[in-house]
């Protein structure tokens, strides 16, 4: 099996927690017919769940009435991922959140999933408009195939 | 493929074992806050969290793992993590989480110190 020069996967999920690894498999499948290394697959998989993740439990509230929309748009030097959701988006920057003040109890355990999201891929890109909700776009490329930390901005 | 979580919790020369078979996820809250419960009966000052190497984490994971090592600084207990896959470790290093626990390659290795 092989990509041809811009494939494009679609696929849907109700906003149900768990489901999200079926965009995560979806993913690393398509990742592996094109050759990324273990490392980036790994990689790819964390940051995808994650925007899934959002998507369910942010952006759609856990109503399993609505969906989640994931892209999978291949071609010759990357994957690009595109998660939506029927949310309003993210509000503010997005910050690095804080060990410290986390295990110094300043700050809630959780809130890593953007920054995860932002360390792992080479781009991302966080979009929000009235007809198409909330759309978290991700890029891996080929050619970064040791897994080096890709500018975030 | 992801696979649901089992945490078991044993004493071992004064080390408390954690050991996560599957993946860390929200789904696994219930477990640890059980398997934490269970560890500080133990009232140890070493504990182990031992993960296979198939396991998985997410954010909410590594939120879990951050909880637990509030609580265990709280009773003076050192937290060693093993069984730490490669993408572990880099998640691991992101977030700082190397800054409070000691990643070792075995239980042994805490044993013996």
């Amino acid at each position: 099996m092989e990509i041809k020069h811009r494939d494009i996967i679609e696929l849907t999920v109700p906003s149900r927690q768990g489901l999200e690894k079926v965009a995560v498999d979806a993913a690393a499948s398509i990742a592996e017919i094109m050759g990324f290394s273990e490392d980036r697959i790994e990689d790819l998989k964390t940051a995808v769940g994650e925007a899934c993740m959002n998507a369910i439990e942010h952006g759609n509230k856990l109503d399993s009435s609505m969906k989640v929309l994931v892209e999978l748009i291949a071609d010759d030097s990357k994957l690009q991922v595109d998660v939506h959701d029927q949310g309003t988006g993210i509000k503010g920057k997005i910050t690095k959140p804080d060990i410290d003040a986390k295990i110094a109890k300043k700050q809630t355990a959780r809130g890593w999933g953007l920054f995860l999201i932002q360390s792992l891929m080479d781009e991302v890109k966080f979009d929000w408009s009235p007809e198409t909700g909330n759309i978290v776009r991700m890029v891996v490329y080929l050619k970064n195939q040791e897994g080096e930390d890709s500018d975030v901005s | 493929m992801y696979r649901e979580c089992t945490i078991d919790v044993k004493m071992k020369d004064n080390l408390v074992i954690i050991e996560v078979l599957g993946d860390l996820t929200t789904s696994a809250e219930k477990l640890m806050y059980d398997a934490y419960q269970k560890a500080c009966g133990y009232d140890a000052k070493n504990m182990i969290m031992k993960f296979d190497s198939k396991s998985r984490i997410n954010s909410a994971g590594i939120a879990l793992i951050i909880d637990l090592v509030i609580k265990s600084r709280d009773s003076g207990c050192k937290i060693f993590l093993t069984g730490v896959s490669k993408h572990f470790r880099k998640i691991f290093e992101l977030v700082g989480l190397t800054k409070y626990t000691t990643i070792v390659d075995s239980e042994e290795e805490v044993l013996i110190t």
